[in-house]
């Protein structure tokens, strides 16, 4: 018996340092099978350290998901329409049967993000970015989770001019006084390229065989 | 002369480095909505509205969509400022450009006509 656990958590051990990349139609077959229409964005989870972190999520995250193909409820209306109802965390919209929003907006699914740090480094010669989330896609009709991800995105805030003195004040310049809106936009397109496609997309329905979701990635997934 | 080839080429780096593929016309929305959200003053409001009705004029000319959102999110601006005429014009067109949002424009028309 004890044996066995051995084996199996050294299994465990051993895939988990592997990147193992399978395809979206093999990592996510419940949006496959559900095909949602419209996406509704709950605020975020913040955990950082960076006060502003929820607010450039919220403003950016609607751009990707819509030229995913998919109809994203206005974002700043749900934020305010949930205050009304005395819910400004993330966390509080745990305790929101997913039904309601079915219910009141016609939502086929409800995109949460927990964002777990968002860090800017800067060094002599470089600098950089560095944003950890995690996205959860759940149904309003089955309480699935239809799709998600969780990733970090190193963003580089370096110059690269060629010229060692420019490009360490460029770098400097980059990352104090750096617009955050832009890295926000790369990081959320970067984490919903992973997603399959909406109806509104050219490839919907055909990008199941796209490969490159890498699976430890996709985690907890049914 | 060899200034001109090099110019052009550059040029050409550029456009096609940014081939526009996307399906709607965004302009800047995410910067104005978020000066708005992170310093809520009648100044970044208009500036708000402002984009808002341009990506909507823009997305004609460009033979763009206009994304999600943006016509319900300008309804609502106009709600605020006490223009119901405006404002079911463009929860109207919300609805004509995206089915799915009929639901929660009838939910959003309901409140103005409470008002």
């Amino acid at each position: 018996m004890a044996k066995n656990i051995t084996a199996l958590l050294f299994l465990i051990v051993l895939s988990g340092c592997q990147t193992t990349t399978i395809t979206k139609g093999e990592a996510f077959p419940n949006m496959y099978g559900e095909k949602p229409a419209s996406i509704l964005v709950v605020p975020a989870i913040n955990l950082t350290t960076a006060a502003d972190a929820a607010a450039l999520y919220a403003t950016t995250i609607a751009k990707p998901l819509a030229e995913s193909g998919y109809y994203v409820f206005s974002v700043p209306f749900v934020e305010q329409f949930l205050q009304r109802e005395g819910i400004i965390d993330g966390e509080q919209v745990n305790n929101i049967p997913l039904s309601k929003f079915k219910e009141m907006f016609d939502a086929d699914a409800v995109l949460f993000v927990t964002l777990n740090s968002w860090d800017t480094n800067y060094y002599v010669t470089g600098g950089n970015v560095t944003v950890a989330a995690k996205f959860e896609l759940k149904s309003t009709t089955s309480n699935q989770i239809l799709w998600q991800y969780d990733d970090i995105v190193v963003h580089n805030t370096s110059g690269n001019s060629g010229n060692l003195i420019a490009d360490m004040i460029a770098t400097a310049l980059a990352t104090a006084l750096v617009d955050y809106v832009p890295i926000a936009n790369v990081v959320n397109q970067r984490i919903v390229n992973s997603m399959p496609v909406g109806k509104y997309h050219k490839r919907h329905n055909i990008d199941a065989k796209d490969p490159g979701i890498i699976a430890a990635k996709v985690s907890t997934a049914n | 002369m060899n200034i001109n080839y090099i110019i052009i080429s550059v040029l050409i780096l550029f456009m096609t480095g940014c081939a526009n593929t996307t399906i709607y016309h965004w302009g800047d929305y995410s910067d104005t909505l978020y000066s708005y959200t992170k310093e809520p003053t009648n100044q970044s409001k208009s500036e708000h509205k402002a984009e808002l009705i341009k990506i909507i004029n823009e997305a004609k000319s460009k033979k763009k969509i206009v994304p999600p959102g943006i016509n319900f999110e300008l309804a609502m601006l106009f709600v605020t400022e006490g223009d119901n005429d405006q404002a079911v014009e463009y929860f109207n067109q919300e609805r004509l450009l995206f089915p799915e949002s009929e639901k929660y424009v009838a939910f959003a028309l309901k409140e103005v006509e409470a008002k």
